[in-house]
This record gives C-alpha cells, structure tokens and sequence, in this order.
C-alpha cells in the first residue's frame, strides 16, 4: 500500500521544463513534489538533441561537458536541388549552438532540481485529476502499479507532447493535423558528417517539416525527420521518408544506426489558455514548442523558471487561482508568444511551398549577407532576385 | 482510468474538429452523438516489434483515450471513433485498422 501524499506544489513530468518548474519553485520556498512514470529520467530520449545557448545563463543552467557533445559554428539549409544557405549560430534560431546528451541534460536539471528541495518519485505516473467544488486539488497516480493520491493546490502539468494532465483538467491542447508532425530520428554512426554544422533539408524529401543532421562527434550524428500529419496518410510514412533520404546520400547510406527515436512535436500557434484553478501548464505539455524550428527546449525552460516562481507565490499569498496565475500566462507570453505565432504564421506558408520555390529562395539568399535573420531580411533579399516567389508573402512585408 | 477522476463525457473535444481547423470552441468541447464505426479494429503493435513508445499516439488523440505504460500502449475501446489520427501519427507504423 502506498501512501497517500500532500505537497505545496506537484509538478507531473521531470523533463526540462517540469525540473526547471521544480527547482524555482523550492527555492523560492515551496515544499515541491516531481513524479515521473518512467523508471529513468531523461531516457529513452525523444529529441533531435539540438539546442540554442543564449537563453541558459537566464535560467540558471551552467553548460557542462557532461550533457554538450559539440559546439557548431551555424546552420546550413539545404534547399532540394541541394544549393545551400549557410547561418551563423548567432541567427539560427531554436536549434542550434548546441548538440547535446539529451538524457544526461534532463538529469542534470532534475539533479539541479533535488539540490533544490525538491522531492523526485519515479515510477510513478498521474492517470486522472482529483476536482473538488470543480478546482483541481490535486491528481489520483500509481506508483509501481498502486494506486494512490497526492494533494498539492498547485500543480504543473509538464508531461511532454502527450499532454494528458492539460486535457484532463479542462485545458484545451488538442492539436489539428497541420500543426503537429511525426518524426522519427537514427543515431548513426560511420557517417561523414561536419561537426561545425547542424543541417537542414527543405522540401519534398520531407513534405512540412525537414531532415535534420545533428553531429554528434566526428562520424556520428543523429539523422532524423519531421513530417506534417497533414501531408501524410499511409502508415509509418516517416521511416519511409527518412529511409527514402538516407539511400540517396551517399555520406549516410553507409552509417550504422545504433539508436531509434521517435516522437510527435506540435507545430501550433502558442495557446490561447495555460492555467486554470489550481493548474499551470508548461513545455511541450503548453505547445511552445518553436513551430518553425520545432525546438523546444529553451522554451521549456524559460517559461518552467517563470511557473515555478509564481507557484511559490501562490502558495506563499494561498491563491492558486486561475486569477494569480496570470501572472505566469503574462510572463511567458510577454517573453517569446509573438515570436511562437510569427513563427507559425511562417510554418504555415513554408509547408506550402514547391521544391523549386525553395529552390529560388535559397538561391536568391546564398552569399547575401543579412544583418539580422528575420522573415521580413529574407523575404526582402528573394524579392531583389525573385519578386515572382515574394508575391505570396505580401503579409509579411 | 478511474471513472470519476478521468475525463468524462462532457470535457471531450470533438474528434473531427482536429481534422480540420484548430479547436477553436474552446468554450464548447462538447462530444458529438454517433454511432462508432464498429467493423473497424484497431490494433496496436506495443510488444516492441515496431512500437519505439515515443507517445506520439497519445499527444495526437482528439479524445484523449489512449495511454502509455512504460511498454505498453493501450486505448479505450468505449471512447475511441477509429479516426485514424494515430495510425498517421505513428511514425513506425505500430498502429494498424483493419
């Protein structure tokens, strides 16, 4: 029989954002409970593994040598006639500057979290919401298999793209189609990858979304795709396309695969609704995942720092209403939600785009030096060389 | 899923709003009255043949009814409309009709 639990604030899922949530939460004073259903944190891994820098020192992580594998100098996006634009780190968004050990990451997060304060169960997953006078109180869970409660007047929903705990408490994270992809990712090795890039592949060889190469190490690198729903009606059409792509480059088709990832990533405009009585959601569990780039994890975290903060708050001033969580709903958002609905509003154009469409816009970009990489820099320098292909982007000019 | 903590009849989306546009009645997630299509089957492969459990089936369902274990994906029968979402979702193909 497990015993049933009280806490000031219980965060559902130890991934990034939900041990960043963890740990300023307990160190700006709440008694703080963290479950996670798998036996390891941070494993099986689900992620491209790539991921910007600028934003860590904001949230207090400190880079190490345990979780980084590479460092890359930039992007290089290759348009399907494989002409190439390259980006320096500094411009490339979301998924790049790092290449790192996602599982060793997640860890250390979750043990920057313990040293916090903060309480870890493992094995031990959420299967409903405990609602009294229609507020959530707390979640009914099972903890190798018995069942059991624990109370908390806060609790944080940080259970990744499957985003039951949301929808169980009334928070709307349905996805449509066109704003989710499926992707499927090898660890190669034996590959003749450039460790100074992270590599995009544009256009039909992946229909709404791209093929990524992450290095990893000199001749190892993870190869992986994104599709969008959408764009795909048959079963197993990621491994498909990926496959499909791998036999046609020579510098991969010879690699061992040597780890399968999977995974779904939404690619949808930010929510229009993160909290409620009792509740805050955050990460992929809140859908701020970068819909153009599909990275996820600074997000995560920026916004984990900033739920935490108010948790504590709220159990500090006994107010966890969907009222004073406001304050967290404004912070992130006053943060990075134009960046995630402009980012959308340019995922949702892109994936409509033609194979030689991409084609003219990588052409017209290489060896044009932009000051600053924005939508707006690049659709005004294809509009010098192609204002044909421009035409359609009038809203963002 | 414990039936009163679990999600009831009433907090369901409708499942063919995520075929199309965004679930923009987020005031009105009501559950459309209808009789499943019942000759179909849905099987998923979760012994680890081709299940890789990323949970890429559970984030896309509309009506929130399937579930993963550690190693072991299951669904609610009484819920599911056989939309199909997942089939498409499941980027190994684990997931099948018939």
């Amino acid at each position: 029989m497990v015993e049933n639990l009280t806490t000031d604030v219980l965060v559902v899922g130890a991934g990034p954002a939900g041990s960043m949530a963890a740990k300023w939460a307990a160190k700006s004073g709440a008694r703080v409970l963290m479950i996670e259903k798998r036996q390891e944190i941070g494993s099986p891994v689900r992620c491209g593994e790539g991921m910007s820098k600028d934003w860590l020192k904001e949230v207090g992580i400190v880079p190490s040598n345990r979780w980084i594998n590479v460092e890359v100098e930039g992007a290089r996006i290759f348009s399907p006639s494989e002409k190439v634009l390259e980006i320096n780190e500094k411009h490339a968004g979301n998924e790049v500057g790092y290449v790192v050990e996602r599982d060793a990451f997640d860890k250390q997060l979750a043990i920057d979290a313990g040293n916090a304060g903060v309480d870890v169960l493992l094995k031990t997953a959420a299967t409903g919401v405990i609602r009294e006078n229609g507020k959530i109180v707390g979640v009914h869970a099972k903890r190798f298999g018995e069942p059991f409660t624990i109370r908390a007047p806060v609790t944080i929903g940080a259970d990744g793209f499957e985003s039951q705990f949301g929808r169980w408490a009334g928070l709307p994270t349905n996805l449509a189609l066109k704003d989710m992809d499926s992707c499927l990712q090898y660890r190669m090795t034996n590959v003749d990858c450039d460790v100074r890039y992270c590599d995009f592949y544009l256009g039909s060889v992946a229909p709404g979304g791209y093929v990524w190469i992450f290095p990893k190490g000199e001749g190892l690198a993870n190869v992986g795709i994104g599709v969008q729903l959408s764009q795909i009606h048959g079963t197993a059409e990621p491994r498909k396309y990926l496959d499909a792509w791998i036999a046609n480059h020579p510098a991969y088709s010879k690699g061992k695969t040597i780890d399968v990832v999977g995974g779904g990533v939404s690619i949808a405009p930010p929510l229009k609704q993160t909290v409620t009585d009792g509740v805050m959601l955050v990460g992929d569990a809140a859908r701020m995942i970068d819909p153009l780039t599909g990275g996820g994890i600074a997000n995560g975290c920026i916004a984990g720092k900033i739920c935490g903060e108010v948790a504590a708050e709220a159990v500090r001033e006994k107010t966890p209403t969907k009222e004073f969580f406001q304050k967290y709903e404004k912070g992130w958002r006053a943060r990075f939600e134009e960046k995630l609905y402009r980012n959308w509003l340019a995922k949702e154009k892109l994936c409509t785009l033609s194979d030689a469409t991409f084609d003219k816009v990588v052409d017209a970009l290489e060896g044009v030096k932009l000051q600053k990489l924005s939508v707006h820099n690049i659709l005004k320098a294809v509009h010098e060389k192609y204002p044909e292909v421009t035409r359609e982007f009038e809203t963002f000019l | 899923m414990n039936r009163e903590t679990g999600p009831d009849a009433s907090d369901l989306p409708d499942p063919e709003a995520a075929s199309g546009e965004p679930l923009s009645g987020r005031a009105s997630v009501r559950r459309p009255e209808r009789a499943l299509p019942s000759k179909k089957h849905l099987h998923i492969e979760s012994s680890g043949q081709l299940c890789i459990y990323c949970g890429a089936c559970v984030g896309v369902c509309p009506l929130n009814c399937v579930y993963l274990d550690e190693t072991r994906i299951t669904f609610d029968e009484k819920i599911c409309t056989r939309c199909e979402i997942c089939v498409r979702a499941c980027p190994v193909g684990a997931i099948a009709i018939d």
